[in-house]
């Protein structure tokens, strides 16, 4: 089961998706035993959590959950009880017409909008897309929509889906195309272009899934649609996010089942795209991948946001998530040893488990390095990426500082900077305290040849270092030095954004 | 194989059960443990199956007879895991022996004195090896190995089951030996912390209690942990424990413990003999201590290359690794007593262009500021005293003691 967090500004709810089975024992209005189909909304009211939700098409007011659902529903709600459920009530969303082409989509966008002690309404999915596109470009905190219920709309399933609604590979790829060009758009704000792609992106998935199209080709989309849906998110400022987040209440998800059984379930959140079907683990790599990168980027993005290496709970929530993912994604390409021995991003996937230890207090997988090295195959082992990552590990543990942030700066991926930047804020203090520690007391280090060695700014560096508890001095001409031996040294307490980034232009690029 | 009536066959089955009747009747521990090894390929369990195999149902004669009834479901389970055995499937012997286990468990719980202690033992021992066979033989068709894993559950339910205040608790540690076989073998090594905390905590587990043998076995794996994590002082206590305890003529054990006793005793600045290593075929470590007493930085990472899949497997390669620091230290060491017996009174100043000389002669590429960086990084480090002068690109070491030992203690993190 997996759950979405949406924080919004004075309210936070979560929403549960992939329930396994029935929901609902029994719907006392209704007097029928519903199945799991439909929309669900989780109802985080004052009387206690509550499902609501369209169920075959009919309305559900109240439900009383089933033992599982109650459980797994416990946990979702523990998992962000700390951060305060709030009072709201859920606004239906409407399950759009089986005859609508662009069902799958928009399937996954739901968007629920919570006030307080309002009555229950439904609204059209397209209005919802409209509302989202207009927050994104609004100062406005909380946008109500109005629409009509339409009673007799039916849950989709993978029958009612016409043949005019996918679109073949070829298609697909240049769809993509167009997409990654609009990047550079300059007509738009930048957050109504991403909201744009945003939707796009995730409608090719959908395709891609529906249609079961698996191989490189589909690899090698769903990679690039990470890749730009990352460097997006890292694009959008924090200040757009939030905004999206204050205005929303809700999200819906739905979920439907195929003829062959499977249990398909679409939900989004503002930043995630998270499709999980339970289907061969070819597929589940595919987005095993993309889930790694995706919260390798958020982790990176988040830092950048508040300039802090660690956020909780939002960084805690992401680094979460990527050490499932990875896990994932490690499980699969084992247990797929046969069909493709070395898989093309593998060797870099596998070098994020090296990075992600390379401080012994650092273990978010569990395992220590040397019994994870252990199982590694040979080739993977010998890879590029894995010597690059095995030598930041060894420069890392040695304390050679010089060559670790110089192998860094010539070397890293741009998904391996992203995971290498708190240790880079981590050496330099290592080094400063080194030079601090064993220069020679008479000669105090010039700050531009500290600049040089920490591949810093001067003008950071000497914020740095007296952020480190260190003075600098500067002499007649206006040269400034770091006095050696001082005695009043610690790690710094906050940490800006420059201070885990290199001064690279290749890694500005 | 020679012909084999259904009357021997008949008496082979009568005479077993016989035996087990006896061995559980009498609390003959010894005798019983003999009847449940399936893997041990002893002459009589292998009659016996050739004898199963052709009558193929040994329970009527079971069921018949009370005195054999009241164990059938240890028995007839058993039967089944040694006709499997016999003709090689070894995935159904398992599963058969692993109900028969847990049908013998069942009694085992209600037998209020110790005596069957070694025949738990031995089914403790047979569902592991049972379990790895059997995972062979299903990954060598492509299916999933699973059969470890389910070993795993019931090596814990058994550890339950001794884990009391009575006198069957002594078995406790060869269980948890057991378990961390299966852990190791899995990978699932963090599972071990569980049971580690059971018998390090617990009230009722007395460590001296417990049989040499097993003390034995379970210091050398949770001094394997302690590689794996990198505590050297738990890891040396732990292994040399095992090295002083272990049966001197088992060279087998030793050599085991010592795989991974002299990468830590290396952490820490002791080295092994080149005999020692001889003598336990350990000469991949040679280059290394090699390395560490000359100053050799091109030996240690030469050694590491050249024999990288063995320590990448056995867990030991990022801990050799790290030696770097000291090999660093030994070098600047040596130039410092060549110096020394150029001029004794400039001995204690070392150009950085020295030392990046002597990195080159050993086809090491460093420039003066990376030479600098692991001078201050060695003197932070308390590898060595002194101090270094950017401006005139120096390191003067101090006229006392310039290159502490470690005498023991690893080096400063």
């Amino acid at each position: 089961m997996a759950s979405i967090l949406v924080e919004s500004g004075a309210y936070l709810c979560s929403v549960l998706i992939g329930v396994h089975g029935p929901v609902v024992d029994r719907c006392p209005e209704e007097g029928r035993c519903p199945t799991a189909m439909g929309v669900w909304i989780l109802d985080l009211g004052q009387q206690g959590p509550k499902i609501r939700g369209i169920v075959d098409g009919q309305q559900v007011n109240t439900a009383v959950l089933t033992r599982t659902a109650e459980m797994e529903l416990s946990i979702a709600f523990g998992v962000f009880s700390e951060l305060g459920p709030s009072v709201c009530c859920g606004r239906f969303c409407n399950v759009p017409k089986p005859d609508s082409s662009s069902f799958l989509k928009d399937a996954s966008l739901f968007l629920l909008f919570c006030e307080q002690g309002d009555p229950s309404w439904l609204c059209s999915a397209a209005a919802l897309l409209t509302l989202q596109r207009k927050i994104l470009t609004s100062t406005v905190e909380k946008i109500l929509h109005h629409c009509d219920f339409k009673k007799d709309s039916k849950t989709i399933s993978s029958k009612q889906v016409q043949a005019s609604d996918v679109r073949p590979l070829a298609v697909l790829e240049d769809t993509l195309k167009y997409l990654f060009n609009l990047l550079d758009s300059t007509e738009h704000p930048f957050e109504v272009v991403h909201e744009f792609i945003f939707d796009r992106t995730r409608s090719i998935r959908q395709d891609l899934s529906m249609q079961n199209i698996i191989g490189d080709k589909a690899v090698h989309l769903y990679e690039r649609m990470i890749l730009f849906q990352s460097v997006a998110l890292c694009s959008l400022g924090g200040t757009a996010m939030m905004v999206m987040a204050a205005a929303t209440g809700f999200l819906v998800v739905v979920t439907y089942l195929t003829d062959e059984g499977q249990r398909i379930i679409i939900g989004t959140n503002i930043s995630s795209l998270l499709t999980l079907q339970r289907s061969d683990s070819l597929k589940l790599r595919k987005l095993d991948l993309f889930k790694v990168i995706f919260h390798v980027v958020s982790d990176h993005k988040l830092r950048i946001c508040t300039g802090s290496p660690n956020i909780s709970p939002m960084h805690q929530l992401n680094m979460e998530q990527l050490t499932k993912a990875l896990t994932s994604l490690y499980f699969l390409y084992e247990a797929n040893p046969n069909s493709h021995s070395f898989y093309k991003n593998e060797a870099e996937f596998r070098s994020f488990y090296v990075l992600l230890h390379l401080g012994s207090q650092s273990q978010p997988m569990g395992e220590s390095l040397s019994l994870w090295l252990r199982d590694v195959p040979h080739s993977i082992v010998k890879s590029k990426e894995m010597c690059f990552a095995r030598r930041v590990l060894r420069y890392f543990r040695v304390g050679n500082y010089k060559r670790f942030l110089c192998t860094i700066e010539a070397e890293a991926s741009c998904l391996q900077y992203c995971i290498l930047q708190p240790y880079i804020s981590e050496v330099r203090a290592f080094a400063v305290s080194c030079v601090n520690y064993g220069g020679y007391k008479i000669h105090p280090y010039p700050l531009p040849d500290l600049s040089k060695l920490l591949l810093m700014k001067e003008v950071d560096v000497e914020s740095f270092c007296s952020d480190c508890g260190l003075e600098t001095t500067t002499d007649e001409v206006g040269k400034k030095f770091l006095p050696m031996k001082q005695t009043s040294f610690c790690h710094p307490k906050r940490v800006f954004q420059n201070y885990f980034l290199l001064d690279s232009r290749r890694l500005e690029r | 194989m020679a012909y084999l009536s259904m009357g021997e066959a008949h008496r082979r089955i009568t005479e077993y059960l016989n035996r087990f009747h006896d061995a559980v009747s009498y609390q003959d521990g010894t005798a019983l443990k003999r009847l449940l090894s399936v893997s041990s390929d002893s002459p009589h369990l292998l009659s016996l199956a050739d004898a199963l195999n052709l009558v193929q149902d040994a329970s009527r004669a079971i069921r018949q007879t009370d005195k054999y009834a009241q164990y059938a479901d240890i028995i007839l389970p058993l039967f089944r895991s040694l006709q499997n055995y016999r003709i090689k499937n070894l995935a159904d012997s398992y599963q058969a022996f692993e109900k028969s286990a847990n049908a013998f468990i069942q009694e085992f719980r209600n037998w209020e004195s110790a005596w069957a202690l070694e025949a738990l033992y031995v089914v403790a021992y047979e569902i592991r090896v049972l379990a790895e066979r059997a995972d062979r033989e299903l990954a060598s068709v492509g299916k999933t190995p699973e059969k470890l894993k389910a070993a795993g559950s019931f090596l814990m339910k058994v550890f339950g089951v001794l884990a009391g205040k009575g006198p069957k608790r002594v078995g406790a540690l060869y269980v948890t030996c057991q378990l961390f076989k299966v852990y190791f073998k899995l990978g699932t090594v963090h599972l071990c912390r569980s049971v580690i905390r059971s018998i390090e905590t617990a009230r009722i587990f007395e460590f001296e209690e417990f049989p040499i043998r097993d003390k034995v076995t379970y210091m050398y794996y949770t001094g394997r942990l302690e590689v794996f994590n990198e505590n050297f002082p738990a890891a040396d206590h732990k292994l040399s424990y095992a090295l002083t305890h272990c049966n001197p003529r088992s060279e087998a054990n030793i050599r085991m413990i010592l795989k991974y006793l002299i990468p830590v005793k290396l952490s820490i600045g002791i080295l092994p003999q080149e005999s020692l290593l001889g003598k336990y075929k350990l000469l991949e470590y040679s280059n290394v201590v090699l390395a560490l007493k000359r100053g050799d930085l091109r030996l240690l990472r030469h050694a590491l290359e050249e024999h990288e899949d063995r320590f990448l497997r056995s867990g030991v390669y990022l801990v050799l690794e790290k030696l770097e620091l000291q090999v660093y230290q030994r070098l600047v060491k040596k130039i410092y007593i060549i110096q020394k017996q150029k001029d004794p009174n400039k001995a204690h100043q070392v150009k950085l262009e020295v030392i990046v000389k002597a990195l080159k002669w050993l086809e090491m590429d460093m420039d003066v500021d990376e030479v600098e960086c692991i001078m201050s990084i060695l003197i932070f480090k308390n590898l060595v005293k002194g101090y270094f002068a950017h401006k005139s690109k120096v390191v003067v070491l101090s006229k006392q003691d310039p290159f502490p030992k470690l005498n023991g203690k690893p080096v400063n993190s």
